[in-house]
């Protein structure tokens, strides 16, 4: 290899010359950019400047290592033996929230050397989505439902070159440009095919191959070049080159029948550089996609323009998005990145080489990395899917009580899902009600100050939401009032259900004139009005108007995707799947929640878990879930409810960890974590529902009663208590054992129901239940015991519950103190006492003494 | 002709405003090489001949215009011509005829790289003028800067558009020698948006006053501060550097702090006395939650292998540095990764 010795290389005018890029001056050999020049820096933390290679590495191993969501593997090698990364956020394992495989999409980064903005720009996504998973907005709505894979640096040999010498490169020497076209150092764009890391070894600094002009169906072009020196040199077969087999490898790992969208970052032009093929729908999708995607841009700080671009359908020159759009049948392009077509002169730059748009100022790099990634997280948000009307729920406005409640439930057959409707009673005319409307995703954007706001980039109109009546498929007079959308964690019909801003509530009236009275009565007892719901959500998608039939990405379409009409396409339309009974009938007063619905409730097909419920006063509620986790071994959750007409909703149930049985305790080491949500819903005194997310499950308990508790009945108010012993119901713990406890509460027949909430010698979470009756002035359990063999969610399985014994418990109880004393038959529990203290009391159960 | 009088953006490799592939037809790019045709220099010196005159826009349109040429041509000689006025004095730039060539739509085109039907101009005129128009701005900045009193410059700064690089000015002023800097100093001291902002920072590390720049960088906006401590890298001894560094490790922005870490680590490094207490630093900045990560790579860099044995057993069982510990072994183990000193 030739070596030049850097001082005459500077001075040598012909086959080759030095170029030095500077700030500001201008001299032979020197050029000026008008602004300074970029220098990497080796920080994994996002700057006012370009990161190192090492720089952004440590940065994705650190994301990989402590930001929830993220998973990584090395998808192939380098030319000179480097790992090429892939790093997903929500991983191809973890179903999505309704337990199906995610749907993908996969921006690549850093294909050509020298545009350094690429990598700092999908490193940016990986930052934005790292900092907003817990938003419970769009970003925790990407975590949770989409499989997001991040290939930062692609050509690493060639992205380090142009990092080794980010003020130099070498001119007079590309064999088509000799006087114009600045090659290898900062300017390398190939991979290191044939081409040393030496700068000053000039012989083969013209060689690689362009990383974009090696993959089928279009390889080899045209443009053809074989010329192993051409700037945009093919290779010698397509996908001949390590780095290209390992974005194909990237590709299969999404996996690739899941994948739905594909963008290669470049720079620079601001331009799309869309790939159309042969299937018009794809297109179709893929120009909408794409116009979003520049509206919402546009919209942001900057005013920044990106343009599509379509290619000819079924024509290409070797790209990589040629190869995703063919292949994988997704959306696909090049992504142009700033600057615009001018280069360097929108920064207040010289412009002396159109090359400078390579070479973007740090003073902008912030911003083109913060707001890119805000843009492909809109367009991940859009590919995820269109949204689909989850629930409805109708509330009796006046009482609080839920009256009907409509979900879609995952799990049917053939991979539908079914319609689960509780109806408590029909909607009467001149009665006012809250419809509570969730739907599969976030729905709405606000400002800064709280108001609901059009998606950036989205018009005023994009934020309506059309709903109306039909009876008998003509329109039946309501007043619907204007739609609240919810962006607090709170039951219906304020809250929201999963994500900020995924359901609204409206009020409805049906007025009570003769006209309504006499339609619904001659629509039958049966009479049922459809409700048509018309919303887009955030990026514009209309509603998949047939739910039961899940969306997905097929053949280069969406699939499952209907329109009222119940016709499948890529456009959707109004939901008219629910049905609201109506009646004019006198129907029974509605119920609330009070004292008597504390007690143990259980789901008679799931005999061997059940939950312990204590009303308690200022319309709260506690709960204890005794179940089991997904290997058989028990677990108990825990929660503080609040009470709304005939519903109990528990945002925040709560596993702990830390514990171990007996002196060994330690409060100290005692860590919450919020595992799931619930909601209670009670039809009567004896029947309710509970409804819970959470752990990676969603279910259903239809619940009876395990039996009443003394003292307080259903109705309200409660009577005088027989028995003053009943006041001692509630929870109660030993301060030097804060994380563990018991919940009791004395029944109508005279027993004591207690669960014991605990762990195990090895530090797991471990509960016992039992029944005990007054011996003296102890109340005496003879066989508390504990269980195994369930397993959390739908594989439980009530003939795998082993009930076995555990030992004694005594228990001498006043109002507020009061003691305990066991003796554990089972090895590793032994025995001992603690000095317990009240938590808390049941409603309409007073206590007086100590 | 010195080198960087002879480039220029050419198609294949350059990129300018995309347009799908109708019109005109297609230039072919070896087209390029006419722009050093005797006829193109010759009608560009004609050009050049009649200075910032009144007339010469509508000259410059008569070529764009001129049936006598091609496409190609036209566009090569108003590219030529701005290759050679960038070689006159400001004064004799006309801000009219440059108004004029920025709007200049090109007739030749080509293909874009990345496309198969995109287009691109063969000669970027327009860019070519915006970017000469910037460069004029900045060299009449130069000359204020060096000539006028402060407070005539600064407030003639003040005009709203594309123009020098903000630090430009700043750099500038703290380039002038001891006796007008001292003027300057005066200025900007009475102006707090200036003394908050780079003209103040950068005076501060030109007098080498490390507890006024100290404080400016802490309050500087991120962007301004790691353009500052970039600069203090540059300017400022081994020990002033680190001390700046160490200084701006507790700035607001997790960014700077990480940036003052690394280009910390790089002055220290260059110092055996400095070296030991800097790294002292970096393994209490393990903790930091964002910043963290930063020292984390230099310690991977820094740290042999007894070192990080060490370190890790002081690690203890918390959690964040258990991870941060894992991260160091990361990158020690990524091949090549730690070796190559980047930012040369």
């Amino acid at each position: 290899m030739k070596r030049w010795p850097i001082l005459s290389w500077l001075l040598i005018a012909g086959a080759a010359a030095g170029q030095t890029l500077v700030d500001w001056t201008q001299a032979p050999g020197r050029l000026g950019l008008g602004y300074p020049v970029p220098i990497p820096e080796d920080t994994p933390i996002a700057f006012d400047g370009f990161r190192s290679y090492a720089g952004l590495h440590a940065r994705h191993q650190q994301l990989l290592l402590e930001a929830p969501g993220f998973s990584g593997e090395v998808v192939g090698q380098t030319l000179r033996g480097r790992d090429i990364w892939l790093y997903r956020y929500g991983g191809p394992d973890a179903p999505d929230v309704e337990g199906r495989t995610r749907p993908a999409i996969l921006i690549n980064g850093g294909i050509h050397a020298r545009e350094w903005q690429s990598p700092e720009v999908v490193t940016g996504l990986m930052e934005l989505l790292a900092a907003g998973g817990d938003d419970r907005h769009w970003l925790g709505y990407l975590r949770e439902n989409t499989n997001i894979l991040m290939l930062p640096v692609l050509n690493i040999d060639g992205f380090l070159q142009t990092q080794r010498y980010p003020r130099s490169n070498v001119l007079d020497s590309d064999p088509q440009f000799p006087q114009s076209a600045p090659r290898d150092g900062r300017m390398r764009r190939k991979n290191l095919r044939n081409a040393d890391e030496d700068l000053f070894s000039i012989g083969d600094h013209l060689f690689g191959v362009d990383l974009n002009r090696n993959s089928s169906p279009f390889w080899p072009g045209p443009p053809i070049n074989f010329s192993p020196t051409g700037l945009t040199h093919a290779g010698a077969f397509p996908a001949s080159e390590p780095e290209i087999q390992a974005l194909q490898a990237a590709a299969v790992a999404a996996p690739g029948e899941r994948l739905r969208f594909f963008a290669d970052m470049h720079s620079f032009a601001r331009v799309l550089f869309s790939v159309q093929t042969g299937n018009t729908r794809r297109n179709q999708i893929q120009s909408g996609l794409l116009a979003m995607a520049s509206q919402h841009h546009q919209a942001l700080p900057g005013g920044v323009v990106y343009t599509d671009v379509p290619e000819p359908p079924n024509a290409g020159i070797g790209t990589t998005s040629e190869y995703f759009a063919h292949a994988w049948q997704v959306p696909a392009l090049t992504w142009e990145l700033e600057p615009g077509s001018a280069g360097g002169v929108e920064y207040g730059g010289f412009g002396t080489n159109g090359h400078d748009g390579f070479i973007l100022p740090e003073s902008q790099i912030r911003r083109v990395r913060d707001n890119m990634a805000l843009t492909l997280a809109a367009v991940g948000y859009h590919m995820a899917g269109p949204p689909h009307l989850l629930a409805l729920q109708v509330i009796d406005e006046a009482s609080g009580a839920l009256v009907l409640d409509r979900q879609w439930r995952p799990g049917g057959p053939a991979g539908l899902r079914t319609l689960d409707q509780r109806q408590l009673q029909a909607i009467e005319p001149g009665r006012p009600y809250l419809v509570w409307l969730a739907f599969s995703k976030p729905m709405r954007w606000r400002d800064d100050g709280g108001a609901v706001v059009p998606f950036p980039g989205r018009a005023e109109s994009a934020i309506a939401a059309a709903l109306e009546l039909r009876l008998g498929g003509q329109p039946l007079a309501a007043q619907i009032g204007p739609p609240q959308w919810s962006a607090q964690a709170a039951m219906s019909p304020q809250g929201f259900r999963r994500y900020r801003d995924d359901a609204f509530a409206v009020r409805l009236l049906v007025p009570d004139s003769a006209e309504n009275r006499a339609r619904i009565q001659q629509a039958g007892p049966d009479a049922r009005a459809t409700l048509g719901v018309d919303v887009r959500d955030m990026t514009g998608h209309r509603l998949d108007a047939l739910p039961a039939t899940p969306v997905d990405w097929q053949g280069g379409h969406w699939q499952g995707y209907e329109d009222a009409d119940g016709i499948a396409g890529d456009t959707g339309g109004p939901d008219r799947q629910q049905q609201l009974p109506l009646t004019v009938s006198a129907q029974g007063g509605l119920f609330a929640i009070d004292a008597g619905h504390s007690g143990g409730w259980f789901d008679p097909s799931r005999s061997g878990e059940g939950f312990l419920l204590e009303i308690i006063d200022g319309e709260r509620a506690q709960v204890y879930w005794f179940t089991y986790d997904e290997h058989g071994a028990q677990r108990w959750l825990s929660g503080l409810g609040e009470i709304q007409g005939n519903r109990i909703r528990f945002p925040q149930l709560f596993v702990t960890t830390g514990g171990r049985f007996g002196p060994l305790f330690d409060p100290a080491l005692i860590e919450r974590e919020v595992v799931a949500a619930g909601e209670f819903w009670f039809g009567g005194c004896d029947q309710g529902w509970f409804d819970y997310e959470g752990l990676g499950r969603r279910g259903r308990f239809q619940l009876v009663r395990t039996g009443r508790p003394m003292g307080v009945d259903c109705a309200p108010p409660p009577g005088a208590i027989a028995d003053p012993r009943a006041g001692q119901g509630g929870s109660w713990y030993d301060p030097s054992h804060s994380g563990e406890g018991f919940a009791l509460q004395w029944l109508g027949n005279g027993e004591m129901l207690l669960m014991w909430f605990s762990y195990d010698p090895d530090g797991r979470q471990y509960w016992m239940v039992g029944t005990g009756r007054l011996e003296g002035d102890e109340v005496v359990f003879r066989d508390l015991h504990a269980t195994r063999g369930g397993v959390f969610g739908p594989g439980f399985d009530p003939a795998r519950i082993e009930r076995f014994f555990w030992g004694d418990l005594r228990l001498r109880l006043g109002c507020q103190r009061g003691e305990a004393h066991y003796d554990s038959v089972l090895p590793g529990f032994g025995a001992g006492s603690f000095d317990l203290h009240r938590l808390t009391g049941l409603r309409g159960l007073d206590c007086q003494g100590p | 002709m010195s080198t960087q009088f002879r480039l220029f953006p050419l198609a294949l490799v350059l990129l300018a405003a995309a347009a799908v592939a109708e019109g005109p037809g297609l230039a072919d790019p070896a087209q390029a090489a006419r722009l050093w045709s005797p006829e193109i220099r010759s009608r560009a010196a004609s050009l050049i001949g009649l200075g910032p005159a009144p007339e010469l826009t509508a000259r410059l349109a008569d070529v764009g215009a001129d049936p006598a040429l091609d496409p190609v041509g036209r566009d090569a000689v108003l590219y030529a011509y701005l290759q050679l006025l960038r070689q006159q004095p400001p004064q004799r730039q006309s801000d009219a005829a440059l108004a004029w060539l920025s709007v200049y739509p090109a007739q030749a085109t080509v293909l874009h790289a990345e496309s198969a039907s995109a287009r691109v101009p063969l000669f970027d005129v327009a860019a070519r003028a915006q970017g000469l128009a910037n460069e004029k701005r900045h060299r009449l900045m130069l000359d204020a800067v060096a000539t006028q009193a402060p407070d005539a410059v600064l407030d003639g700064d003040r005009t709203a558009g594309a123009g020098p690089d903000p630090t430009a000015i700043a750099a500038a002023v703290a380039a002038l020698p001891a006796a007008p800097r001292a003027a300057w100093r005066a200025a900007i001291a009475g102006r707090p948006d200036l003394a908050d902002g780079a003209p103040g920072l950068f005076l501060a590390l030109a007098d080498r006053d490390i507890g006024l720049a100290q404080r400016r960088l802490l309050r500087a906006d991120p962007a301004l501060a790691s353009a500052g401590l970039k600069r203090a890298l540059a300017t400022l001894d081994g020990v002033d550097a680190v001390r700046l560094c160490g200084a701006a490790a507790a700035h607001r922005d997790p960014g700077v702090r990480a940036l003052a870490i690394a280009l910390g680590t790089r002055a220290a490094q260059a110092s055996v006395a400095l070296l030991p207490a800097w790294q002292d630093g970096l393994r209490a900045a393990l903790a930091d939650p964002d910043a963290g990560a930063a020292a984390a790579l230099h310690l991977a860099r820094l740290l042999d292998d007894a070192e990080f044995a060490a370190l890790k057993a002081s690690a203890g069982s918390d959690p964040q540095l258990q991870r941060r510990m894992l991260l160091i072994e990361r990158l020690r183990a990524a091949p090549g990764l730690l070796q190559m000193d980047s930012g040369s």
